[in-house]
């Protein structure tokens, strides 16, 4: 920060003839991965990192070989350097609209220095900032503390957002949690995690295809119980207008608001209740089944039991195994990696799904963590809407710890 | 030097001993009573001390002029029998702890002779003392603890006794939780495998401590409730917490086959004998790191009168860590017994009655700190309340009629467990309210109350017994013969589960109240008969004790198969004493033993009258926005989980063993075998409910003034499995094992005694009867409308191996004893084997049993009866050598009148580092210490 600051002061003595400013050249390569990627539409925002000041760029031409450039004038100092844009690409003989995205820390901007000097060339991705489908926009894991101070959890909910720009239908949309903790790490055998999602249960919102659409930019709620839980804890929330329950028939204490259709209970391993982890320390992710899988189908043919070696340091190691299901990568609409910095071991999810981890509570039982949710963060495109950040990476879509939008 | 050489001579006679042990068979042809071969005389020499009690056991030996030696040791009448040759002998009369008398013996051929040999005390011995547990050296395996060994040992409670038996270890007191038995096995800590230690029988003074009508627990919460985990002994016997030591004489345990006297056990005998008389005042002040015990008793004795009065009272209060007061346990005892005794020219008659109190309590709260000052407490106490009458008259000499002895005792006990504690729902909830069978609307729970639950129970027991031994003898045998029976009824008075359906402990937790006054009384009732026979049989002698017990129970309902049914325990054991041989000077003797027996221990009031079990099963949940709208209907069910094909459990087992004396070293090597094929499981058996599922799609909330109705309501018939746990006899228990003991002479010039005592065992516990099944897995929001029957379940093997290095000295010039214990565990290792993956058939809804075929593999749902596990786990995992050391030091002050001692246990260590597929296992164990102060005055 000095060093940039007497950078700075110094740039300002020098350049006092003109407003300071220097040119800056961006060449962004297109993403190797597509066919012949035409740029459509760029935005660039610089931000100097010591006063926080905006310079934002739309203007790109064509440097041929799938590369553009982008002219910037900055003041001397060092910027972060976010970058999305829109591309277009042949895809199986159909054109496809994607949006791209690179972005670089710490980026120097010299006074006096040459162009070569003040240039910068990015690798852009293909990335789903604005997947075409839905996605996951809240968790609320935690529940919350009654006035006397013991735990509530029958308030957790998921909320379920169409990020697209056309109406969607929830029908048939699984909701998972991970069969694998992120607090624990072991070497399933076999290791499948690059092709599938490892779950031990599922929810699945009900319907025939189109009885549940939801328009673009609409949620659904999810609640484990929808009922008004201020009647039972103050520090609860109103859950009586969510649009979907749990509601599990089986369990002779459970109970049901008629006027909430509820979800199935597509498969569960273990226990007769579905519940999110309270402490944040397993996965979500929504999905559909293929074309033409049931719930049974899937149960009986994706039946997954790895094997692994429980090693306690300074106990020994325990040969273990556990109950799965694998639901395909390919299936998979959205994820979420939760975990908490104490004990954070790994992600359960392929990097393509979820490259990152949200939270709530930094230690394992940390009692700052109730009435506290995980949301995605809202970005606005270029063409002028505001979508949910979604960059297959939790670390940077979400705000962890933060206030339920419920309550 | 001596010792050297006396312990090479010992080695030495040990593959003698082996030799003479394979001669025995062709030994035991030489002469019988009826007949003397010519040229030989009839012996008889009486053992006996300077009061004329006669000296079991005491070594008798001739030697003739050629060298030849005849040696035999004295019956249980202090005689021994003799036939020999012609001639002048050296005859020896030895006995421990005595001096030993030498004479000339002059046997004229054809005569008869009889002699009585008076011993005295040695100087030396009568100072010497036992501080551990001496091998029995009758027909059975057993170990005997008398009065020095528990004052050495410093125990906290009876568990600790335990470490002085082959296999037995020491390590820090676990006093926060009942302490069950553990005879010749491993262990593995499962309820399905606690038969052993309910099958091993406490006997004090007499009477039987009788466990069968505790049912002090709280349904369903080791599951719930962390705070009152193993808190429960429920069927599995004495917790040994509750016996004080400090008013015990002596306690016999025996591990092998028991007399015929005792029943309504499986695994082993514990027989505790109290003092009675004497005029000493004692008190005793213990502390160590996590408790604290104080004594005080007082004896009377009036020799003249016959009369003895002891008195005494105990309390032991316990932390089970130092530094957390909200959990602790008490124990208070208090003891009063009277003995009188007639002399008389018939006979002696003695009575004894002695009235006893035990108050145990166990305390636990959560701390209010963590528990945002919310309430969270566990109580559980025992007040038993015994009156014991034992009558005993011996005839005097000769006759057929020798003893009749009787004891009645009665028992009473209030226990009481009070859970208190604040529940907050996590979710709204509704809980059903109904105690029958039926359709109920159950009710909403309270968001937060403070719910509490009381078991009381109010076990009371009886018990009579009656015996008489008779008496035969011809010339070169004795023989006593047993006779009697018992009787023994078991009742619970209490009010049992009282519970607040609207205010259950755990929201999830239906339990239902139950009353245990209502259950039916117990009765056992058996007679035995035995007998007792020694045989001279030429240098040799043959004890033999051979029995058989029939055992029914009474008072059963006519479903019971076990109604009007006998069985029998035959039981024997025999000991034959091999002839005396002499190695450089040293005299060796051995004996070989062995023993077969049944042993039946029927089942306990709450494996014979379980609880009833209830199904709630939710009809409609129609939770609306508007509470005055809400209606939540079950189904509830209550069954019956009664096995009336209960039987009871029985083991067999055998066991042989050789034992070898050399100049006052002994060694005592036991193999033996159990095999409990019925003890008692909790296994799981499933039956189908239906209930119905309505659809409330149509009742329009807006027309509702209330909850709706069901009387219109659409509804469909769901049909679910449902498991229930029923008392089988399903667990299989296999013991065998070495059990060794060596005690050496003391060695004079350090005033130190060698004592090593081990055992390696092998335990096996598994399911004896098929398993069912049934997968948790739900799909499509349905359960697996199938459970499987599986041949096995995994069975537990588990092995240890392991001895204890012994040094005791004892100065008495000083008033100093002290011993060192090496506690040696070679090694441990376990196996939990293969369990079946794949049932063998299933049931399905309709409670049709189907075989399980490789379509059925196929079948979308039948495939999730196969489990899949890690085969790895089927390993065996072996724990390699450690090695702890105790020490205890004993300081006696102004004529043995105030004793100061103390111990450490696991004082020295070697728990080396070890290796498990490439991880590092680390051990620790830290000391564990205290000291206490006595006063005999």
């Amino acid at each position: 920060m000095i060093a940039a600051a007497a950078l700075m002061t110094a740039a300002c003595r020098k350049e006092s003839a003109d407003d300071g400013k220097v040119d800056f050249l961006l060449t962004v390569r297109m993403p190797i991965s597509v066919e012949n990627p035409v740029l459509k539409s760029i935005g660039v925002t610089f931000t100097d990192v010591a006063t926080g000041g905006k310079t934002d760029v739309a203007e790109f031409a064509s440097a041929g070989e799938g590369t553009y450039t982008v002219a910037a004038s900055l003041l001397p100092g060092s910027y972060n350097v976010d970058m999305s844009g829109v591309i277009v690409y042949t895809s199986g003989g159909a054109e496809v609209e994607s949006y791209i995205e690179a972005s670089r820390e710490g980026v120097a901007v010299a006074a006096g220095g040459t162009t070569a000097d003040n240039s910068l060339t990015v690798e852009t991705t293909v990335s789903t900032i604005a997947s075409d489908d839905f996605v996951i926009e809240e968790i609320f894991f935690t529940g919350s503390l009654t006035p006397e101070g013991m735990q509530y959890y029958g308030d957790q909910y998921i909320k379920i957002t169409n990020n697209s720009d056309r109406t969607l239908y929830a029908d048939g949309l699984m909701i998972m949690q991970s069969a694998f903790m992120t607090v624990d790490k072991y070497d399933y055998d076999p290791d499948v995690m690059d092709e599938y999602f490892s779950i031990n249960s599922s929810l699945m919102i009900p319907g025939s295809g189109t009885d549940y659409p939801v328009a673009a930019g609409a949620s659904v709620v999810v609640a484990i119980t929808a009922l008004d839980h201020t009647q039972y804890n103050a520090n609860s929330i109103d859950l009586s207008n969510a649009d979907f329950e749990y509601f599990n028939p089986l369990d002779d204490e459970d109970v049901d608001n008629p006027e909430v259709p509820n979800v199935i209970c597509s498969f569960l391993e273990e226990g007769d209740y579905w519940a999110f982890h309270n402490r944040g320390f397993t996965s979500y992710a929504i999905g559909r089944l293929g074309e033409g899988v049931t719930a049974e189908k899937f149960a009986a043919d994706y039946y997954y039991a790895p094997k692994y070696e429980l090693v306690v340091p300074g106990f020994g190691s325990f040969p273990m195994d556990t109950d799965a299901w694998k639901f395909p990568n390919s299936w998979v609409i959205d994820a979420v990696n939760l975990s908490i910095e104490e004990q954070f071991a790994w992600i359960v999810t392929d990097p393509s799904l979820d490259s990152g981890w949200t939270y709530c509570g930094k230690v394992d039982g940390d009692q700052t963590r109730y009435g506290k949710s995980v949301c995605r963060i809202g970005v606005a495109l270029p063409d002028g809407r505001t979508v949910l950040k979604d960059t297959n990476n939790s670390t940077a879509d979400f705000t962890p710890e933060a206030v339920p939008s419920l309550m | 030097m001596m010792y050297l050489f006396r312990l090479y001579i010992f080695i030495l006679s040990l593959a003698a001993g082996a030799a003479l042990m394979l001669a025995a068979p062709l030994a035991a042809q030489t002469p019988s009573a009826a007949a003397l071969p010519d040229g030989r005389a009839r012996v008889v020499v009486e053992a006996a001390d300077t009061t004329g009690r006669p000296l079991a056991y005491a070594t008798v030996s001739f030697t003739a002029a050629d060298g030849r030696i005849y040696a035999a040791a004295t019956l249980g009448d202090g005689r021994a029998l003799f036939s020999l040759p012609a001639g002048e002998y050296g005859m020896a009369v030895e006995y421990i702890g005595y001096d030993t008398r030498r004479q000339r013996v002059a046997v004229a051929a054809g005569g008869e002779m009889s002699l009585t040999v008076r011993l005295r005390e040695s100087a030396v011995a009568i100072r010497d003392v036992v501080v551990t547990a001496s091998e029995s050296r009758g027909v059975t395996g057993a170990s005997t603890i008398d009065r020095k060994a528990m004052e050495h040992l410093q125990p906290s409670s009876f568990a600790d006794l335990l470490s002085l038996l082959p296999g037995g270890s020491a390590s820090a007191p676990v006093l926060g939780v009942p302490n069950t038995i553990r005879l010749r096995e491993v262990g593995v800590s499962s309820s399905d495998y606690a038969t052993s230690s309910l099958g091993t029988s406490f006997v004090i003074d007499g009477a039987p401590v009788s466990t069968d009508a505790n049912m002090q627990y709280i349904a369903g919460s080791s599951l719930y409730d962390p705070i009152v985990n193993y808190s429960y002994f429920v069927n599995a016997g004495v917790d040994m917490r509750t016996i004080a030591t400090d008013e015990i004489e002596s306690v016999e345990i025996v591990r092998g086959i028991p007399s015929v006297q005792y029943g309504d056990l499986t695994s082993g005998l514990v027989k505790i004998r109290r003092r009675r008389g004497g005029n000493d005042l004692d008190a005793r002040f213990k502390a160590d790191m996590s408790s604290k015990l104080f004594y005080a008793g007082k004896g009377f004795e009036l020799p003249e009168r016959g009369l003895t009065l002891n008195a005494g009272i105990d309390f032991l209060d316990a932390r089970t860590d130092p530094r957390n007061s909200l959990e602790n346990y008490k124990r208070l005892t208090a003891s009063l017994r009277g003995g009188k005794r007639w002399d008389g020219a018939a006979g002696t008659a003695t009575l004894g009655v002695n009235l006893d109190y035990t108050g145990s309590f166990d305390n636990r709260k959560e701390d209010p700190d963590l528990n945002n000052g919310n309430t969270d407490e566990f109580r559980s106490q025992y007040n038993r309340m015994a009156l014991n009458v034992g009558f005993d008259y011996e005839a005097a000499a000769g006759g057929f009629f020798r003893s009749f002895e009787a004891t009645a005792a009665f028992d009473y006990s209030a226990d009481r467990i009070d859970r208190r504690r604040f529940v907050s729902i996590s979710k709204p909830m509704a809980a059903p309210v109904n105690t029958e069978a039926g359709e109920f609307d159950a009710v909403p729970l309270d968001a937060s109350y403070t719910a509490e639950m009381t078991v009381e129970g109010r076990p009371m027991s009886a018990y009579v017994k009656a015996a008489a031994t008779f008496a035969a003898a011809t010339d070169n045998s004795r023989n006593t013969f047993i006779a009697g029976g018992d009787w023994s009824m078991d009742k619970n008075f209490g009010r049992g589960q009282v519970v607040d359906l609207a205010h259950p402990l755990f929201s999830g937790l239906a339990s239902r109240p139950r009353p245990y006054c209502d259950i039916p009384a117990q009765h056992d009732l058996a007679l035995f008969a035995e007998a007792n026979s020694s045989v001279a049989m030429g240098r040799m002698h043959l004890d033999a004790m051979a029995g058989v017990r029939a055992a029914t129970m009474l008072n059963l309902s006519r479903g019971y198969s076990m109604r009007g049914r006998v069985w029998l325990d035959p039981r024997l054991n025999v000991r034959l004493s091999l002839p005396a041989a002499a190695i450089g000077g040293e005299r060796i003797e051995t004996a070989v033993a062995g023993g077969v027996g049944w042993h039946t221990k029927s089942p306990t009031m709450d494996q014979l009258y379980p609880a009833p079990v209830y199904y709630d099963f939710t009809q409609l949940s129609y939770f609306h926005n508007d509470p005055a709208l809400r209606r939540v209907n079950v189904r509830t069910y209550v069954v019956d989980p009664t096995n009336f094909g209960l039987q009871p459990a029985r083991n067999f087992k055998w066991e042989v063993r050789g034992e070898i004396a050399v100049a006052g070293n002994r060694l005592s090597v036991t193999y033996f075998e159990e095999d409990m094929s019925s003890g008692f499981r909790s296994a799981a058996m499933y039956d189908t409910y239906t209930y119905k599922t309505y659809d409330y799609s149509g009742v329009d909330a807006s027309q509702l003034t209330g909850p709706p109705s069901l009387d219109d309501m659409p509804y469909e018939v769901d049909t679910v499995l449902r498991s229930r746990a029923v008392t089988t006899n399903g667990s299989r228990t296999r013991k065998r094992g070495v059990e060794f003991t060596f005690s050496s002479q003391r060695i004079e010039a350090l005033r130190t005694r060698l004592t090593v005592t081990g055992a390696w065992f092998r335990s096996e516990y598994g399911n004896s009867e098929p398993i069912y099944y049934h997968p948790s897995t739900m799909i499509g929001g349905r359960e697996i409308p199938y459970v499987g029957i599986y041949d096995d379940d995994s069975r537990y093997i588990r092995e240890a191996c392991n001895t204890n290095f012994m040094v005791d000295t004892d100065i008495p010039r000083l008033g100093l004893g002290f011993s060192l214990t090496f506690q040696c565990q070679w090694y441990t290792r376990e196996l939990n084997t293969h369990r079946s993956s794949r049932p063998t058939s299933y049931v399905d809804l309709d409670g049709a049993v189907h075989p399980y075929t490789d379509a059925s593999a196929e079948d979308t749902y039948l495939k999730w009866l196969i489990v899949e596990y890690n085969e790895a786990s089927f390993r065996w995992h072996g724990v390699p050598f450690a090695m702890t050391t105790n020490l205890k030091v004993t300081k006696r002050l102004w004529g043995e009148r105030v004793r100061a001692a103390m111990f450490v246990t696991q004082m020295l260590n070697y728990t080396p580092d070890y290796d498990v597929d490439g991880v590092t296992v680390r051990r620790s164990v830290t000391p564990y210490f205290g000291m206490e102060l006595n006063f005999k005055l």
